[in-house]
């Protein structure tokens, strides 16, 4: 597989010019996985950013020792993940686990932060991916506090309140990054181990 | 250089956390695209709904955040110097997420889109120094709030939280906490 014309294809690295995407692939591993692989540990600390290239990559999260995972949602081909962290240092708060066999293109963390503090272009690209998933997020619990804000009595208020808990997911419940939110995808308990 | 405008080594000691990757040459090249603006009380710096097209550094003063829906108001947080306002603008340009109105007189700092851009392509590393220090605190506001949710959401009865006697009230001391957390007025500043 042609890795360049295959990011070139990526929604997410729009913009980017043909030498960047180079840059990119020149520096990124292709690997295949077998059914289960885990890339992110939930309270791990960030290590790589990955992109799905074929299969399908599953990002839950635990919901306490009783109560199994929530199935936050699905990652597809062209779909990034475990950017967030990268940038912020922070832990992973989200697993993702291959569902069946699966190839991943991956950018080592080490070569990730040299491109960030070094090539001003991918750098404010991936700034600009970032900051856009996170103004939907703010956008997004922006909307359902409102909806509680203004709820015209005590009933409504509590609907609300639920609305928020099965619809946002804001980042520390979804580390892996995302473009789309899968509405089946939100609210599925599932009792996955791991 | 505009003269009303501040220092650089005064505009890094309010806003350190936003200019903590620049360089004092990267300050003094975005104090010359800012505008300085003064705001009597009662003035709205940005309307619920409305698509803004600026930041704005707060210097002095103090600034109402509130929600609208028709005649109702919901105050939901306050800021004042050393925070900033409009980050959508820059990130992802669309409808402001509240009204935001002066409370006392108050100074705020522009920063258009336009010479944003223009900074941006005569300085692309101040840019991306900024946009990196602004994604940095927004996912710090989100983590911080996100926390409430989850204490919520993990909650292993969180019917506790949702069906209280007090109700509404209950909810709307939550979802105030939530956005004060969110807008950055709880705890540090910038």
């Amino acid at each position: 597989m042609n890795l360049n014309e295959f990011l070139a294809t990526v929604p997410e690295f729009d913009g980017l010019s043909g030498q960047d995407i180079d840059t990119l692939s020149t520096i990124m591993v292709v690997r295949e996985f077998s059914d289960g692989h885990e890339f992110v540990r939930e309270d791990a600390s960030a290590q790589d950013v990955y992109i799905v290239v074929d299969g399908e990559i599953a990002v839950t999260h635990k919901r306490g020792k009783q109560r199994g995972f929530l199935d936050i949602k699905h990652l597809h081909a062209g779909e990034m993940f475990g950017l967030l962290s990268l940038i912020d240092d922070g832990k992973h708060e989200a697993s993702c686990k291959a569902v069946g066999p699966v190839t991943v293109a991956t950018l080592p963390r080490q070569a990730f932060k040299l491109l960030y503090d070094s090539n001003v272009p991918i750098a404010f690209h991936f700034q600009r991916v970032v900051g856009r998933q996170l103004m939907r997020d703010y956008r997004t619990l922006n909307r359902l506090l409102r909806a509680v804000a203004f709820a015209e009595d005590e009933e409504n208020a509590e609907a609300a309140m639920r609305s928020i808990l099965n619809e946002y997911q804001g980042p520390e419940r979804r580390k892996g990054d995302r473009r789309k939110i899968s509405p089946q995808a939100v609210g599925d308990e599932t009792t996955a181990s791991g | 250089m505009n003269s009303q405008l501040p220092s650089a080594s005064a505009f890094c000691k309010s806003f350190p956390q936003l200019v903590k990757h620049s360089s004092a040459q990267d300050v003094e090249a975005l104090l010359a695209c800012l505008k300085e603006t003064q705001l009597e009380p009662g003035t709205a710096l940005v309307l619920d709904g409305a698509i803004i097209s600026s930041l704005y550094f707060v210097w002095d003063g103090e600034l109402c955040c509130s929600i609208e829906n028709g005649d109702e108001k919901v105050e939901i947080g306050r800021i004042g110097p050393g925070q900033y306002v409009g980050e959508v603008s820059l990130l992802d340009p669309g409808p402001a997420t509240a009204s935001v109105v002066a409370e006392s007189p108050t100074t705020v700092y522009e920063l258009s889109r336009e010479d944003f851009d223009k900074l941006g392509q005569a300085h692309p590393l101040i840019r991306s120094k900024l946009i990196r220090a602004m994604v940095a605190q927004l996912i710090e506001r989100l983590r911080s709030s996100d926390q409430l949710l989850f204490q919520l959401f993990d909650s292993e009865e969180p019917q506790q939280v949702t069906t209280t006697p007090s109700g509404r009230s209950d909810a709307a001391q939550w979802y105030n906490r939530i956005y004060h957390r969110l807008l950055g007025s709880e705890g540090g500043r910038s």
